[in-house]
């Protein structure tokens, strides 16, 4: 009895843990990969009108402003840029993505953390997390300790 | 009188800070523009060495120089040879510090030699038990890996520059107060909007 409960708990926990295949790459790779690679601190985020699926999960379109601190890789005059990224319609209890939300406060802009951003142009000039859409907060996107400017 | 208040101004420098340039904080791109060296990578093993040295409140080294002691006075001189009489910290004589080589693997280069994959990260540890103050050194220690088990290990965000000896130590001289130039990496924040 005891084992036949083991596996169930097992099965539940491979059903809701570890449906969804999330793309991970290497830092190498992502920076090889990326059209530009800075750190810069958030100024804002808006929702677009955009509404699409990713992994078969329902989302939302959404701008975020940055202001760049340092160019790594990419044109080096860049002063700010404007991030494509995806925020959930719904709260998930599991097996939901990995999207990244950047807190701003225009009242205290200095407060906000700075990020590592591994990204690539989009068409429209915009950029996008470098590996993947669907889980960005893994690899693409990394917080950074607040600093100034 | 210009003469004066510059002079004025210049012992008061270097009554705050021995000597060193005083700046509140850098920023990142301060810190990229001067490293040697910056790059994401996973620190492996840590070993020390016989390296024994004093570290004043900036994160500078400093030996003491036995030589010029007067036995109330002691003397310490930096790797320039700038001499002063005390350090920041308990007892103004600084903190005792030991010196730590820490091997890394590199994941991946954002500034500096592309082909580098691997280099030996020059460090410290307190030689005893300090309390901790506001103007305390912010030393490093990285999680050992005595099974290999590299994939676990936090990945580093470092700004280094390179010393005569060919390993690299973080970019931390001239603050006051320090700031750490090696940084664990986390997950970006996964806040609901």
């Amino acid at each position: 009895m005891k084992q036949i409960v083991v596996g169930l708990v097992l099965l539940l926990a491979a059903d809701l843990g570890f449906g969804r295949e999330v793309a991970h790459a290497s830092y190498r790779h992502l920076y090889s990969d990326s059209d530009l690679v800075v750190i810069a601190k958030p100024r804002g985020t808006t929702f677009t009108q955009e509404k699409t699926k990713l992994d078969g999960i329902e989302v939302l379109g959404v701008t975020t402003e940055f202001k760049v601190v340092v160019v790594m890789k990419g044109d080096n005059t860049l002063k700010q840029f404007v991030l494509h990224h995806y925020a959930e319609r719904q709260d998930r209890l599991a097996n939901g993505l990995n999207l990244v939300w950047f807190p701003y406060d225009p009242k205290q802009p200095s407060a906000s953390s700075s990020y590592l951003l591994f990204l690539r142009m989009e068409a429209d000039g915009r950029y996008a997390p470098v590996n993947t859409q669907a889980d960005p907060a893994l690899s693409s996107v990394v917080k950074l300790p607040a600093r100034g400017d | 009188m210009k003469r004066i208040v510059v002079g004025l101004v210049l012992l008061f420098a270097a009554d705050l800070g021995f000597g060193e340039f005083i700046k509140e904080s850098w920023s990142y791109a301060e810190l990229y523009e001067m490293a040697d060296l910056v790059v994401i990578g996973r620190a492996q093993q840590t070993k020390e060495t016989a390296e024994k040295a004093f570290m004043g409140g900036s994160g500078h080294i400093f030996e003491l120089d036995n030589r010029t002691a007067d036995g109330k006075t002691r003397i310490f001189h930096d790797r320039y040879g700038v001499k002063i009489s005390s350090l920041v910290g308990p007892d103004d004589t600084g903190w005792e510090v030991v010196g730590q080589s820490t091997e890394f693997l590199v994941a991946s280069v954002m500034k500096g030699d592309k082909h580098t994959h691997d280099f030996i990260l020059h460090h410290y540890r307190f030689a005893k038990s300090y309390p901790m103050g506001p103007k305390s050194p912010l030393l490093l220690s990285f999680r050992e890996d005595p099974k290999n088990l590299v994939k676990f290990l936090p990945n580093y965000l470092l700004f280094l520059k390179k010393e005569a000896d060919g390993r690299y130590a973080p970019l931390h001289s001239d603050l006051r107060p320090p700031k750490p130039a090696v940084w664990r990496l986390e997950q970006a924040s996964k806040e609901k909007p």
